[in-house]
C-alpha cells in the first residue's frame, strides 16, 4: 500500500539537506552590504526537516524560522541581510 | 446556513469549513453526552471520482469548557491520513467493498484522536481507526449500514467515535433566505411580496463529513462528576469546534509540505452566529479569534443587523420589534454568556460574564421524552440553546428569538409581535429526505452517489 505523496511531508529528504526559503522580505530594497561570505564551513548541524525562513524586519534582524510544528524567532542582522541579498538576486 | 460558507475565506476550503457544531446529552445512554463536529459541506453524493475526505493536512479539534474561562479544558483531537491501494487506477474502488479492509477500495482514511486536559501532556487515545467510504452506490457499498457501522468504535478508555460521510442532517431555505431575507410561507408580506409557498430545503439530500464522539458525561465536568441538578453551577459545560492549517505551505509537483505551527482556520459554537450576527468585514477574523476573546463581537449581538432589517423586510409586522431602543441582552444570554438562573423555570445553562460563543449544555438536563424541535422555545429544556440536537430547528429559534420573542426574558413588560412567536422558513426534519439515527451517530445514512441525484 503506497502512501498519499501529495500530502506527505517531506520525510525523505536526505539528512542534513536544509530548504531554506525566504519569503516575504519586507524593506528588502534597503541598502545590504556586498557580502558573499561562504555558510559556516564547520556546520556540525543536521536536520532532516524542512525550514522556512522569514525575515520580518531587516532592520532588527528578526527572523521567523518555521520548523516541524514550530515557529521559532531568531535575531540576526546578519543573516538577515544575507538572505535579503540572497533574494534580491 | 448554520456554518456552511460564512465566512470569505473558509468558503474556499471546504476540507476545513466546520458547518454545524452538535452537543447534546445521549438519549439512549444518558450517562454520556455526544458531540458532533460536520465538516466538507453542500457535498453532491455523486461527487466522484474523488470522493469526499477530511483533510490530512487539518487539525480538527472539539474542545470543552467546563469552568467558565471560555478556555479549552478538555479537547479531542483528530488527524486524518489517507492511503492509496493502487496508484494505477483513477477508480476510487476496483469492486464492491464489503469490509473496511476490503482490497477492492483503493482510497481510504484513518485516523487518531489524542486527548489534551488542560496543563497535561497530550495522550493519543488511538490510531489507525478507519474511516467508512463515501456512499457510492448499491454496486460500489452494497450494504452501506453495515460498512459504517463497523466504523463506529469503542476506545478503551471508553468513548465511543465514528469519523465519516453522513448525510445532512440541517435544514434551512438557503435559496429563499438569502434572495433578501424572504421566507417562502410568509413571503406575500415581504417588501418585495410573492405568493406564500411552502419551504425549499437547500440542504435536502447532501452529504457532510461527521466527527462524532460520546463521552461520559463525568469525562467533561470540572469536578468529574455528573450532575443531577440543573441549577448546579458546575453542571454546564461550553463546546466548540475548530479546524486548523499549519502556517506555511510549500508546493512542489508532488508533494505538499505543512510547516510550523498549525493556526485556526475555522470555529464553530452556536449555529448561525458567524452567519448571520458577525458583519462580512469580520467573518475572517471571527474565524482565526479564539471564544475568549468574544469581546470583540458583543456588539454585533446586542445590536444585531437582522433585528434591524426584518421590519425594512415585512413592513408592518415587526412594529414591537422596532420599537426596542436597548441592548439585546437576552441574545447576549442565549449566545455569549448562557442564560442564568431565574428567567426560565427548572433552567439555566449560564457559565459566568465572560463573553464567548459556546454552545452551551446543561449536562443535568435528561434528554427529553417527548422533544420539540423548537427546543426552548417549544418548552422543551433538552433542546437548544441548552446543547443541540441533531433534528432542533435552529433557524427557527434563532430567528424567532431575533425578532422579539426572547426579550421578555430580560424585559418582561414587552411584549412581541405576533409573527416572532411563528416566524421560520417552512421546513421540518421531514425535509431532509431520510431519517436520522436514533443511536450513534445520530446524523441518518448518506445518500449514495448511484441514488442523488434522482432520474428524472
Amino acid at each position: 500500500m503506497s502512501g498519499l505523496s501529495r500530502r506527505r511531508f517531506i520525510g525523505g529528504a536526505a539528512a542534513g539537506a536544509v530548504a531554506v526559503t525566504a519569503v516575504a522580505v519586507p524593506g528588502m530594497a534597503a541598502a545590504v552590504p556586498a557580502d558573499d561570505s561562504p555558510d559556516d564551513a564547520h556546520d556540525d548541524v543536521a536536520l532532516d526537516e524542512t525550514v522556512v525562513a522569514r525575515v520580518r524586519d531587516l532592520r532588527t534582524g528578526e527572523i521567523a524560522l518555521y520548523v516541524g510544528t514550530r515557529e521559532i524567532t531568531h535575531t540576526d542582522r546578519t543573516l538577515a541581510r544575507r538572505l535579503a541579498r540572497a533574494a534580491a538576486r | 446556513m448554520s456554518s456552511h460558507r460564512e465566512a470569505p475565506e473558509i468558503s474556499k476550503d471546504p476540507v476545513a469549513d466546520s458547518t454545524d457544531v452538535y452537543a447534546f446529552v445521549s438519549p439512549d445512554q444518558p450517562d454520556t453526552v455526544t458531540l458532533i463536529a460536520n465538516y466538507i459541506p453542500l457535498q453532491g453524493p455523486a461527487g466522484g471520482p474523488n470522493f469526499y475526505e477530511f483533510g490530512d493536512d487539518v487539525l480538527y479539534e472539539v474542545h470543552i469548557d467546563n469552568d467558565g474561562d471560555a478556555k479549552p479544558d478538555v479537547t479531542y483531537q483528530f488527524r486524518f491520513t489517507t492511503r492509496i491501494r493502487n496508484q494505477r487506477t483513477f477508480l476510487y474502488n476496483t469492486g464492491p467493498i464489503d469490509s473496511l479492509d476490503d482490497a477492492d477500495w483503493n482510497r481510504r482514511q484513518t485516523y487518531s484522536v489524542t486527548k489534551l486536559l488542560a496543563g497535561q501532556s497530550p495522550k493519543v487515545l488511538a490510531s489507525r481507526l478507519p474511516c467508512p467510504p463515501c456512499n457510492v452506490g448499491p454496486r460500489s457499498s452494497p450494504n452501506y449500514v453495515d460498512l459504517a457501522n463497523m466504523a463506529i468504535r469503542t476506545l478503551p478508555t471508553g468513548e465511543k467515535v465514528f469519523a465519516g460521510q453522513r448525510a445532512e442532517g440541517f435544514y434551512v431555505d438557503l435559496g429563499s433566505i438569502f434572495d433578501l431575507g424572504a421566507l417562502r410561507p410568509f413571503q406575500n408580506l415581504h417588501l418585495l411580496p410573492l405568493p406564500p409557498a411552502p419551504g425549499v430545503n437547500a440542504t435536502a439530500q447532501l452529504n457532510v463529513h461527521t466527527i462524532a464522539l460520546q463521552v461520559p458525561i463525568t469525562d467533561l465536568t470540572k469536578n468529574g462528576r455528573r450532575p443531577t441538578d440543573p441549577a448546579d453551577p458546575k453542571a454546564t459545560i461550553g463546546v466548540y469546534t475548530s479546524a486548523s492549517r499549519q502556517k506555511v505551505l510549500v508546493r512542489e509537483v508532488d508533494d505538499d509540505t505543512g510547516i510550523g505551527p498549525f493556526v485556526q482556520v475555522s470555529r464553530l459554537g452556536n449555529p448561525l452566529f458567524n452567519e448571520v450576527i458577525v458583519p462580512m468585514g469580520r467573518k475572517d477574523g471571527w474565524n482565526a479569534s479564539r471564544p475568549a476573546d468574544d469581546a470583540n463581537f458583543v456588539g454585533f449581538v446586542q445590536r444585531p443587523e437582522l433585528a434591524a432589517l426584518l421590519p425594512v423586510l415585512y413592513p408592518g409586522v415587526f412594529p414591537n420589534l422596532t420599537a426596542i431602543n436597548a441592548d439585546r441582552a437576552d441574545l447576549v444570554a442565549i449566545l455569549l454568556t448562557g442564560i442564568p438562573a431565574g428567567l426560565i423555570p427548572g433552567f439555566q445553562n449560564f457559565t459566568g460574564t465572560r463573553h464567548a460563543d459556546l454552545l452551551r449544555l446543561n449536562v443535568a438536563i435528561p434528554p427529553s421524552s417527548s422533544p420539540s424541535v423548537f427546543g426552548l422555545l417549544g418548552g422543551d429544556l433538552a433542546g437548544f440553546p441548552n446543547g443541540r440536537r441533531v433534528f432542533d430547528d435552529v433557524v427557527a429559534i434563532e430567528l424567532r428569538a431575533i425578532a422579539g420573542a426572547t426579550y421578555p426574558l430580560v424585559n418582561p413588560s414587552f411584549t412581541p409581535d405576533a409573527a416572532a412567536a411563528i416566524v421560520d422558513d417552512g421546513l421540518s426534519p421531514d425535509d431532509l429526505g431520510t431519517p436520522y439515527l436514533q443511536t450513534f451517530p445520530y446524523l441518518g445514512t448518506p445518500f449514495s452517489g448511484f441514488d442523488v441525484p434522482a432520474a428524472s
